[in-house]
C-alpha cells in the first residue's frame, strides 16, 4: 500500500468522525428548522441504511 | 517522517474518544425536535463510519497488512452491526413520530454502544497502519 493510499483511507475515516464535532455547531436554532431537518435526515438515513446493508465483509 | 505522520493520525483518532463524551452530551441535552436531529445525525455519521471502516479493513486484508485471523473479529462485528443498525434507525423513527422520551433515552444507549464498538475497530485498524517499530 502506498503512502498516498494510506493517507486517503485514514483521512476518509477521520472525516466522518470529525462530523460529530461539527454537529454541535450545526444544530438547528428553532423547532421549526429542526422539523425540516428531520425530514431530510430520514431520507439520508434511508440511503445510509442501504450502504450499510450493501457492505459485505470478506469470507476468511 | 513516516512514523511521525502515523503517530499524528493516531493521536487525532484517539482524540475522537472525546467524541463519545460530546455525543453523550448532544444526545442527552436536547429534548424535542432538536434532540432528534442530534441523535439522527449521530446515527448517520455512525452508519457512514461503519462503511468506511469496513473498506479500510478490506484493504488492510487485501494488502496483507492484517491476517485473516485479525480480520475475523471485524467480519463478526460487521454482521452484528448490520443486524442492530437498522433497528436503531427504526427506533429513532419511532421516537421522532411518537416524541417518546423513554424511547429517546433507549436510543441514546444504543447509539453510544454502536459508536463505542466501531471506534474500537477504527483504532485497531489505525494501529495496523503504523509501521512496525515506529515510535509513537
Amino acid at each position: 500500500m502506498t503512502g498516498a493510499e494510506i493517507v486517503l483511507l485514514v483521512d476518509a475515516l477521520l472525516t466522518v468522525s470529525t462530523r460529530l464535532v461539527s454537529l454541535a455547531r450545526e444544530l438547528p436554532d428553532t423547532d421549526t428548522e429542526a422539523k425540516e431537518r428531520l425530514v431530510d435526515l430520514e431520507a439520508r438515513l434511508q440511503g445510509i441504511l442501504a450502504e450499510v446493508a450493501a457492505y459485505k465483509p470478506k469470507e476468511v | 517522517m513516516r512514523p511521525y505522520v502515523f503517530s499524528k493520525w493516531l493521536d487525532r483518532l484517539l482524540g475522537t474518544g472525546l467524541l463519545l463524551i460530546l455525543l453523550a452530551y448532544l444526545l442527552s441535552s436536547c429534548a424535542g425536535p432538536r434532540g432528534y436531529v442530534a441523535s439522527g445525525e449521530a446515527l448517520a455519521a455512525i452508519g457512514q463510519q461503519f462503511v468506511q471502516t469496513g473498506h479500510l479493513y478490506d484493504t488492510l486484508l487485501e494488502k496483507k497488512l492484517i491476517t485473516p485471523e485479525q480480520y475475523r473479529p471485524w467480519a463478526a462485528f460487521a454482521k452484528e452491526f448490520q443486524w442492530s443498525y437498522p433497528k436503531a434507525v427504526e427506533m429513532w423513527r419511532l421516537a421522532v413520530r411518537s416524541e417518546d422520551a423513554a424511547a429517546a433515552g433507549k436510543l441514546e444507549e444504543v447509539v453510544l454502544a454502536l459508536k463505542n464498538q466501531l471506534l474500537t475497530f477504527a483504532l485497531e485498524a489505525a494501529e495496523r497502519l503504523r509501521p512496525a517499530g515506529g515510535k509513537p
